[in-house]
């Protein structure tokens, strides 16, 4: 199974970028579209980064926790 | 050619590849004006937090010189050394195999009195007693005044039980470490070499995995890895005399006097990782560490449960151990801050795909940086490859390719997996001791010797 995820994974990887600049935009305004995309990835990320943030302080005072 | 050229070419080739890449063939990508824009470029500064890591590596890589373990002119020296095998004691066969691999090295190159001490919590095992063969079982109600478990419960009653004379030397084995012809020759060195100057440093050589490559090649290449670090960032800290990212937990060269007095008993919260805390406290009590040229080979976590399990352990138990073992806030601060850096690996890759597909641009300083780090992750797990492979013994040309493109090509999966080892970790900083599973019917430790690459 975990081949069939690795296998899913690096298509993802390879396909990913692609519709970015690589393959042929059939839209009118491809800059405004690739903005909308990065505009949209950078809410996304800002979130996931006070996610990042708290995971990783919840965390490290689980870990702290741990009896010495 | 030698080590440190091979390894410098590579690592120069695969980060002028990069550059290539980045700033030629691949689209430059975009930026937006405004906050939110701003931090997701500046988030690129997460590709570059292993920078003071890689630079450690790239050092060790281009020190490393490999003596030839073939010298007739090394004579056997007197000083006994214990090779210290510890276990639950589940697992008869791979205990077995162990006993035999340490009995066909020392077959090889007798170069010292030894023998073998198996250390387990359980007697189910039976191994019997013999001259080289002492089997030592840790009582079930034996407790040590500060707690200590696990590994360390029953190293730390080795070291009460133990016969071996202080001046002895203790090599540290799991249950699977199969000890190789080059690494005797190596212990014979180091041992002849502390001895004479009198300083008793503790040494440690390379891990190779490459015994679980026939049966699980994908886990195999995803240590490849560690054995390019051990040749790297390990080497180097070994060569300064300061484990300050600590040791592994076998194939460590130990005098006894020097392991009496600092002993295992570190408590519940150093026996997650105790060659962690051995590290720390061996610095803190003015003991210093050496480089042994040679190898000793183990086995890769068989699945991708066993591999997450196993690096989160080893992710909570050293972060422990950079909080709280009782050493001086200087000797614990670079575990601490290669454990945050470990922390945030996860975050790192996930970036690195959501940028890909989102086509930002980062900083050029960002990404000319982040194209180090990546070149020498790349070329540590290539390099790691060629010594297991080395190991291995005799391999067609074309399965050799095959094994180097996959890992190339399998590189962001292993970083994938490591992120979400680490996220494992913060999520459910499980405290207990997982062991891997193991095969004693993976490939049998060479004959040959091998210490050159």
């Amino acid at each position: 199974m975990q081949y069939g995820i690795g296998f899913g994974i690096v298509a993802g990887i390879i396909t990913g970028p692609l519709p970015v600049g690589v393959l042929p935009s059939t839209s009118t305004d491809p800059a405004a579209d690739a903005l909308a995309l990065l505009y949209a990835a950078s809410v996304l990320w800002t979130g996931l980064l006070v996610f990042v943030i708290a995971v990783i302080a919840v965390g490290l005072f689980r870990i702290a926790r741990i009896p010495s | 050619m030698a080590f440190p050229i091979q390894a410098f070419s590579l690592v120069t080739g695969i980060f002028l590849a990069l550059m290539y890449l980045h700033f030629a063939v691949l689209p430059r990508g975009i930026s937006g004006a405004g906050f939110l824009f701003d931090v997701y470029a500046w988030s690129s500064l997460l590709w570059v937090t292993p920078l003071v890591f890689t630079a450690a590596s790239v050092v060790g890589l281009l020190i490393y010189r490999a003596r030839s373990s073939i010298d007739s002119k090394l004579e056997p020296i007197v000083t006994p050394v214990a090779f210290r095998i510890v276990s639950r004691g589940f697992d008869r066969a791979t205990i077995w195999k162990t006993v035999e691999s340490v009995r066909s090295s020392m077959a090889a190159h007798r170069l010292f009195p030894y023998w073998i001490e198996v250390v387990t919590d359980s007697a189910a095992v039976a191994l019997p007693w013999s001259d080289d063969l002492r089997p030592i079982t840790v009582p079930r109600g034996y407790r040590t005044p500060r707690g200590s478990l696990y590994k360390a419960r029953a190293l730390h009653y080795a070291l009460e039980f133990s016969t071996l004379p202080d001046q002895g030397w203790i090599v540290h084995l799991d249950e699977e470490t199969c000890v190789t012809p080059s690494f005797v020759v190596g212990i014979r060195r180091a041992v002849e070499e502390e001895e004479r100057s009198g300083r008793h440093r503790t040494g440690a050589g390379i891990i190779l995995y490459h015994h679980s490559l026939d049966g699980h090649p994908f886990m195999t290449l995803a240590e490849s890895a560690r054995s390019g670090d051990d040749s790297g960032r390990y080497h180097l800290m070994q060569r300064l005399g300061f484990p300050i990212f600590g040791l592994h937990g076998s194939g460590i060269l130990i005098r006894n006097s020097v392991e009496k007095a600092i002993g295992f008993d570190f408590g519940p919260g150093g026996s997650i990782t105790e060659d962690a805390y051995l590290a720390l406290f061996q610095i803190a009590h003015g003991y210093r560490a050496r480089w042994v040229d040679g190898y000793v080979v183990e086995q890769a976590a068989f699945t991708l449960s066993d591999y997450l399990r196993q690096r989160r352990r080893w992710f909570v138990g050293i972060t422990k151990t950079a909080m709280h073992a009782p050493v001086a806030f200087r000797y614990r601060a670079p575990m601490l801050v290669a454990m945050l850096a470990w922390a945030l690996s996860w975050a790192s890759v996930s970036y690195t795909y959501s940028s890909l597909i989102a086509g930002s641009r980062a900083p050029t300083l960002v990404v000319v940086l982040s194209d180090l780090v990546l070149a020498t992750y790349l070329a540590l797990g290539l390099i790691g490859l060629k010594l297991n492979l080395d190991g291995y013994g005799p391999i067609p040309l074309r399965r050799r390719a095959a094994l180097y493109v996959a890992q190339l090509l399998c590189t962001p999966l292993f970083s994938i997996m490591e992120g979400a080892a680490v996220f494992y970790g913060l999520l459910q900083p499980d405290q207990k001791f997982h062991v891997v599973k193991k095969d004693a019917n993976a490939a049998p430790v060479p004959a040959s010797t091998m210490t050159s690459m």
